[in-house]
């Protein structure tokens, strides 16, 4: 009887276990789909997309895959695809192609691409991307503080093609790294920080970009998208957002 | 560190709950025991700054209020004091966490540049602001350079900032510290890690650590910058 008892339990453990392997097993990921069948993924995702032209099937890493389109009307636009459950599956489609930030993996700073596709028309002829932190200096609780400005810049051409997808600098992701360290270890915490009214001694990182248009180009356009969680949105910077050292200074 | 000092007390609060198991005469299942001390940690409290760390002080045994409402009143006597017990294990860990902090602070210097830099083999210089020059970390160099690093005074840190600021500020557009030191590890066991930052003239660290900011000068560069055209 006890016997029986145990069998059930074991039986019952194992059935779940199988259960939670089936429910979250991604399986290894298969061949890239076609250009073909990657249109069609995406148009059955977002029918608007009405991704005609596939540019190409980037790998971001071996279950993701960054598809940059032309729609029908001419337009680019971005497709992303995962690997899930045994097959490639669209997660997100952006009618536009202005630049954002991709996340492979949210625990790992280094697993982020930019990726971009701009419309030719635009006659961007390249992007600035900058990882931005404003300086910050004073004295509060006693303490003199003073917190450097960093401005960290990677550019991409985009006269050979319209679209890219740029590894995530070792150097930002460092900086990010540091950044998440120095807040855990801050006493007290963030939170108490808070309510305690300290002044914050710190500013956000930031990142942003920055086109850079031939002469004759059309008058620049406005960019807005919306993302899902694996998206990072970058600010369209201004030239007063940037500090450009060896400028004559001291004139006026 | 941390981890030790926890465990620590960890294994006294066990000990004198083992203690007080043997003495009691009407035992109740021990799992129930420790159930209950462990309810019985759960206080209210808050959280002062005192001697330079964040303490959580208990002030209200609010774990062993629920227990003694949960528990029948007759077998209540049985847990009572192992609850009471693991109320009062907060102030065993109040006192060990205070003394770790004596420990750390004689053995660890926090002043001294070396602790958050014990070991540079790994280091690497990133320029982190277009004012930057391309510049190499050459682990003799910055040791060398370190040896004769001398607190120095930040008090003129708002001057800094305005100097890049203002448009007529010497450094208008430019960083004073324009490179950042990474993979530098800190002496074994302090934990402290620190943000790391190199002055434009390659003779001056910025170390923010912790809420605090520590300034050095050295007589020599700290770092070697690429031959320019």
């Amino acid at each position: 009887m006890r016997r029986r008892k145990w069998l059930a339990v074991i039986a019952v453990i194992l059935a779940a276990v199988a259960f939670i392997f089936i429910r979250t097993y991604d399986g290894r990921p298969g061949a890239i789909p076609s250009a073909e069948e990657a249109a069609a993924a995406i148009n059955q995702y977002e029918p608007e997309a009405d991704a005609e032209v596939v540019l190409d099937r980037i790998r971001l890493d071996d279950r993701q895959l960054f598809v940059p389109y032309v729609s029908g009307r001419g337009t680019h636009g971005m497709g992303f695809l995962k690997w899930e459950k045994g097959e490639w599956k669209v997660t997100r489609v952006d009618p536009g192609g202005s630049p954002e930030l991709r996340i492979l993996d949210h625990s790992n700073p280094s697993e982020r691409y930019i990726v971009w596709n701009i419309n030719p028309q635009e006659q961007m002829e390249q992007i600035r991307f900058y990882l931005i932190r404003e300086r910050n200096a004073g004295m509060s609780s006693g303490i003199y503080y003073y917190t450097p400005r960093v401005q960290m810049e990677e550019t991409a051409d985009l006269t050979k093609r319209p679209y890219g997808a740029l590894p995530f600098p070792e150097d930002w992701a460092d900086i990010l790294r540091e950044e998440k360290r120095m807040n855990q270890a801050l006493p007290g915490g963030v939170l108490d920080q808070l309510f305690s009214g300290m002044p914050s001694r710190h500013a956000m990182l930031q990142m942003g970009w920055f086109p850079d248009y031939a002469e004759d180009a059309p008058p620049p356009r406005g960019y807005s998208k919306s993302g899902d969680e694996d998206t990072e949105f970058l600010w369209i910077l201004d030239e007063p957002n940037l500090e450009k050292p060896g400028l004559t200074t001291g004139e006026d | 560190m941390g981890i030790a000092v926890g465990l620590l007390s960890w294994v006294t609060v066990l000990y004198l709950l083992v203690r007080g198991y043997r003495k009691q005469e009407t035992k109740p299942a021990i799992w129930k025991m420790l159930f209950a001390a462990l309810v019985g940690f759960f206080s209210f409290s808050f959280k002062v700054p005192l001697f330079g760390q964040m303490v959580n002080i208990a002030l209200l045994p609010l774990g062993v209020w629920i227990l003694s409402w949960f528990i029948r009143r007759r077998s209540w006597p049985r847990y009572r004091k192992f609850a009471w017990t693991g109320f009062w294990a907060n102030y065993l860990f109040l006192a060990t966490a205070l003394l770790a902090g004596f420990v750390h602070s004689a053995l660890y210097d926090k002043n001294d540049p070396h602790t958050y830099l014990a070991d540079t083999r790994d280091a690497r210089i990133a320029g982190t602001h277009p004012s930057a020059r391309e510049a190499e970390f050459d682990e003799e160099l910055f040791r060398e350079a370190m040896a004769s690093a001398a607190s120095a005074d930040m008090k003129n840190s708002l001057d800094w900032y305005y100097e890049s600021r203002h448009q007529n500020g010497e450094l208008y557009q430019e960083e004073r510290f324009p490179y950042a030191l990474f993979g530098a590890k800190p002496r074994w066991g302090s934990g402290l890690i620190a943000a790391v930052y190199l002055e434009s003239d390659g003779k001056g660290l910025l170390l923010a650590s912790e809420g605090r900011y520590y300034y050095y000068r050295s007589e020599k560069p700290m770092m070697e910058w690429e031959a320019e055209e």
